[in-house]
């Protein structure tokens, strides 16, 4: 019967288990993963099981890197986002969490987007580093992603996006992510891209700010356009940005984005 | 009689977006309006009908991100 070894198909004869199979290809094996999830006991393999062996801190070449890094994945979900190309206007504390998490995630190709340079007061939300202060925030977030999965292919552009623009950047992307801080930026993008791709995906990040208030972030759907915050929450004095309110609202826009290009998790 | 975020409002003759807006005093000056799934441009808003048994969508837009 056929099972995929670390991704590779491999024949084995039925009723052989996990076991023989570690002792047999990487007797090291100390992390063992079955169809996407963590595995401790013994158990046979079935027809089409997918198993991952890795052995703790054992570094791998960047051809295995692919493999080990999605054996958490659900089975069958890296394959579709590897040839997605998706589009993030803004690199702050909603794009730079934003495109981390789908950079985990192993997307294909991000577009990212961003005229400003990383300052102290961003840390408090996004997704830079000290040493990075004074960088371009397209660069600095290019680094970062290149250290977390190099696979992903990330394009820049250290521009003010507006109405003449938007159109040549995220023309190539199947889903555009808002991720601008100001309100009347957030209306020009959602206003350029109903008018020049009415039906290409829009994820929207609208209401973060503050602490705690949990509950009151939500996703809403109409037709191409997503919108995930609480709608309500706007930044201004007395009012902060700080990372776990703005993280939540910004994994939304990434989840929101895979479920666009995954169609519903059949799990739930 | 139409919805505006699945809340009922009772329908006038000639309605526009505008009217709608007015009628439900959004708290926020810049919004998204889609009128039966579609998309109104916000320079659009007093010369859009808005037909009665519409399902009118309107979201904030909010500074912060």
């Amino acid at each position: 019967m056929k099972i995929y070894l670390n991704e590779i198909p491999l024949e084995i004869e039925p009723e052989k288990s996990i076991a023989a199979l570690v002792s047999a290809y990487k007797p090291s094996a100390d992390v063992l993963i079955l169809n996407g999830f963590p595995v401790n006991s013994d158990r046979v393999l079935k027809e089409g099981d997918r198993l991952v062996l890795i052995k703790r801190g054992e570094i791998p070449t960047i051809e295995e890197l692919d493999v080990l890094m999605t054996a958490r994945h659900t089975p069958g979900v890296h394959q579709k986002l590897k040839s997605a190309s998706i589009g993030i206007a803004g690199c702050g504390g909603l794009g730079s969490n934003i495109a981390i998490a789908l950079a985990r995630v192993g997307v294909g190709c991000l577009v990212i987007v961003d005229f400003d340079v990383v300052e102290p007061s961003n840390l408090n939300r996004q997704q830079y580093f000290i040493d990075q202060i004074g960088m371009l925030k397209v660069d600095a977030l290019k680094i970062n992603l290149a250290r977390i999965n190099p696979a992903v292919k990330v394009q820049t552009q250290a521009i003010r996006l507006d109405a003449t623009n938007i159109a040549d950047v995220f023309k190539p992307t199947n889903v555009i992510v808002e991720a601008f801080d100001r309100a009347d930026q957030k209306a020009m993008l959602v206003d350029t891209v109903e008018s020049l791709f009415p039906d290409k995906p829009l994820v929207m990040g609208v209401g973060m700010a503050g602490y705690g208030g949990n509950n009151l972030l939500k996703s809403r759907s109409v037709g191409n356009l997503h919108v995930c915050g609480d709608e309500v929450s706007e930044a201004g004095f007395n009012f902060g940005l700080m990372a776990p309110r703005v993280g939540v609202v910004a994994c939304m826009q990434a989840n929101q984005v895979l479920e666009i290009l995954l169609g519903s998790d059949p799990n739930m | 009689m139409l919805k505006v975020n699945g809340e009922p409002l009772k329908y006038a003759a000639g309605m526009t977006v505008s009217d709608v807006i007015q009628a439900k005093k959004f708290t926020f000056p810049l919004l998204i309006v889609k009128v039966d799934g579609v998309y109104v441009p916000r320079e659009s808003y007093s010369t859009t009908a808005v037909p009665d048994n519409s399902d009118v969508q309107v979201i904030h837009l909010v500074s912060g991100g």
